[in-house]
């Protein structure tokens, strides 16, 4: 009943309107967007392992961390150019985080998320006391990076490159939920036993919803670092990964659109609440609580009313 | 050698503790409790206001904050998680990060993100004790562990309620055809809960220092226990507890106190790999 046709050219119309209202923003909106898509980056991952796959996944933060490291390491120790260096964060980001999968194949939810959560921690510590390569506590600067010739600080050049990885991502996990794949993840977090019955090879796809959500997170790692001109364990804690799963939470876990809007609330706050920093916690965790209690669905069922409202028939 | 196992076994006893409330609150609610730690830090700010504010005597203030604990822990269970036990998501499991989260919030917008020095309760002395040197407060926690311990142990094998309890966390629906109110078991584990959180809270703020994150390794431990515990027994939670406690000991003593705390960790995932029902063999394994 809704007319589909409408929504590509809409969606272009959208891209085009963020690229040109762009130029008009000062470096800190650029820099609070920026931020904001790397988390939606990270956060789709989320939705594909944990919405999707019913995988709980305390390593997001951590995950992130090794794409951020495995970058700023190839850079600075290496001198690799900067693009070269994301590419191969996200391979090592999704290798390592593959490996994650193996506990995932045969725990329960509450066992997976005390792994997930060690696991983040464990990676964490010793990236913390590898000073002679990761800089240990006091983190790795960043040389000034730049993109084909254009510096890479916050400003117009690292929004747009963060932009176009945004809507590649948007645009290949929308993809997959519609997969074999996809498809295969419901089933499994609906029940594993009839997926198994079905002839779904549940090992496979669990590892394949956990290197895809591990791609994303390595590569919003590597995006995220030149916004902030250097990398730091500090950014990567357990409280991080708990933001991504209040992301998620706001978006319903499936929904992708719901995710993206979750990442954007959750990188807001903390920035309109400057100067009452500790605050956000405090409504992170009323926030959380109120979406898993009362709204199973998130945002999904307010996002479906613009929906219908844009896009009915007449 | 003897010296490191001393701290090993006060610092298993600290785990223990907060690992029995985790383990109490998980088979009686479902819920992993993850804000255990966070109410350990809460209730340890609450005694330490009440000694340097209301400048109430250390025992007062104690029992006040211990008091506060039990009856926070029965609302939060009452207000917050029973009105959603037939929600059956998977996400509700993890409801409690959201206490965590609030928590944390709260105690940093009251008290500030800096380190205190708490009023330690404990005298400074240390014994020695045939060329071991214990800190007075090792062995108070030493001592305050294993009574806690045997309270709650007694309490869950000898009495009614103790017994309804464990019913209810063995089959939650089997113990309500049996007249077991569910209601009353969940309420009484998460006071427990959060008593035995507070204790830890103070223990640890008068050994080390106190701040809005002084918990978050000592939780890992506590959650690291109650896998080697295989997370239903009380006794196998306890005694994975000490075992993470002297293991991290004999990891500082034999190689470096650089990899005490990821060693409890690294023994985590293994255990989950190899075996997930904990180091304990019993007829089952928890399918939570």
């Amino acid at each position: 009943m809704f007319n589909s046709s409408r929504r590509i050219p809409l969606a272009i119309l959208a891209i085009i309107t963020a690229v040109v209202g762009a130029w008009f923003l000062n470096k800190y909106y650029l820099y609070v967007l920026s931020l904001a898509m790397v988390n939606a980056i990270a956060a789709m991952g989320l939705v594909v392992v944990s919405g999707i796959g019913g995988q709980i996944n305390l390593a997001t933060a951590a995950v992130m961390g090794i794409g951020a490291y495995a970058m700023g390491i190839l850079v600075v120790h290496l001198g690799l150019p900067y693009v070269v260096a994301v590419l191969a964060a996200v391979v090592v980001a999704t290798a390592v985080g593959t490996l994650l999968a193996a506990p995932a194949l045969r725990l329960t939810p509450i066992h997976l998320a005390i792994a997930t959560l060690a696991f983040g921690i464990i990676v964490m510590q010793m990236i913390g006391k590898g000073d002679w390569l990761t800089g240990g506590m006091a983190g790795l600067t960043l040389p000034k990076l730049t993109l084909a010739g254009l510096p890479l600080t916050a400003g117009i050049t690292t929004f747009l490159w963060i932009f176009a990885w945004f809507i590649a991502a948007v645009a290949m996990t929308m993809r997959f939920a519609g997969t074999k794949a996809g498809r295969a993840l419901l089933v499994i977090r609906e029940n594993e036993q009839t997926a198994r019955s079905i002839g779904i090879n549940t090992s496979l796809y669990k590892m394949l919803a956990f290197g895809y959500s591990s791609a994303l997170a390595g590569l919003a790692g590597a995006l995220y670092a030149p916004l902030i001109g250097f990398v730091s364990i500090d950014d990567f804690t357990l409280l991080h990964s708990i933001y991504f799963f209040l992301m998620i939470a706001i978006g319903g876990m499936v929904s992708i659109t719901g995710g993206v809007i979750g990442a954007v609330l959750v990188t807001m706050l903390p920035e309109a609440l400057r100067g009452l920093q500790q605050a956000s916690n405090a409504i992170f965790g009323v926030l959380l609580f109120i979406v898993l209690a009362f709204m199973p669905r998130g945002v999904v069922p307010i996002i479906n009313a613009i929906d219908r409202w844009l896009f009915r028939d007449d | 050698m003897v010296q490191y196992l001393v701290a090993g076994l006060a610092n298993g006893s600290l785990y223990a503790l907060l690992a029995l409330g985790l383990v109490l609150t998980l088979r009686s609610s479902n819920v992993l409790n993850f804000a255990q730690g966070d109410l350990a830090t809460l209730f340890a700010f609450v005694c330490y206001g009440a000694v340097l504010t209301l400048k109430l005597p250390f025992a007062v203030a104690l029992a006040l904050s211990l008091s506060i604990s039990a009856v926070f822990g029965v609302l939060v269970y009452n207000v917050l998680i029973f009105p959603l036990r037939n929600r059956g998501q998977i996400a509700l499991k993890f409801v409690a990060l959201s206490f965590s989260l609030a928590i944390l919030g709260v105690v940093s917008l009251i008290w500030g993100p800096e380190s205190r020095t708490f009023p330690s309760p404990f005298p400074a002395a240390s014994y020695q004790l045939a060329g071991i040197y214990i800190a007075s407060y090792q062995l108070w926690m030493f001592v305050l562990c294993m009574i806690s311990m045997g309270l709650v142990g007694a309490f869950l094998r000898y009495t009614d309620l103790g017994l309804a309890m464990r019913v209810a966390a063995e089959n939650a629906d089997v113990a309500q055809l049996l007249g077991v109110d569910l209601r009353l078991t969940g309420s009484l584990a998460w006071g427990a809960g959060a008593v035995l959180a507070t204790i830890t809270g103070v223990i640890v703020a008068s050994g080390v220092y106190l701040s809005p994150t002084v918990m978050g390794l000592v939780v890992l431990k506590a959650f690291a226990a109650l896998v080697l515990g295989g997370m239903v027994s009380t006794v196998g939670v306890v005694a994975g507890a000490f075992l993470i406690g002297i293991l991290e000991s004999v990891v500082a003593w034999l190689w470096t106190p650089l990899l005490q705390d990821s060693v409890s960790l690294v023994l985590v995932i293994v255990i989950l790999l190899v075996s997930p029902g904990g180091l304990v063999r019993r007829g089952h394994v928890w399918r939570g």
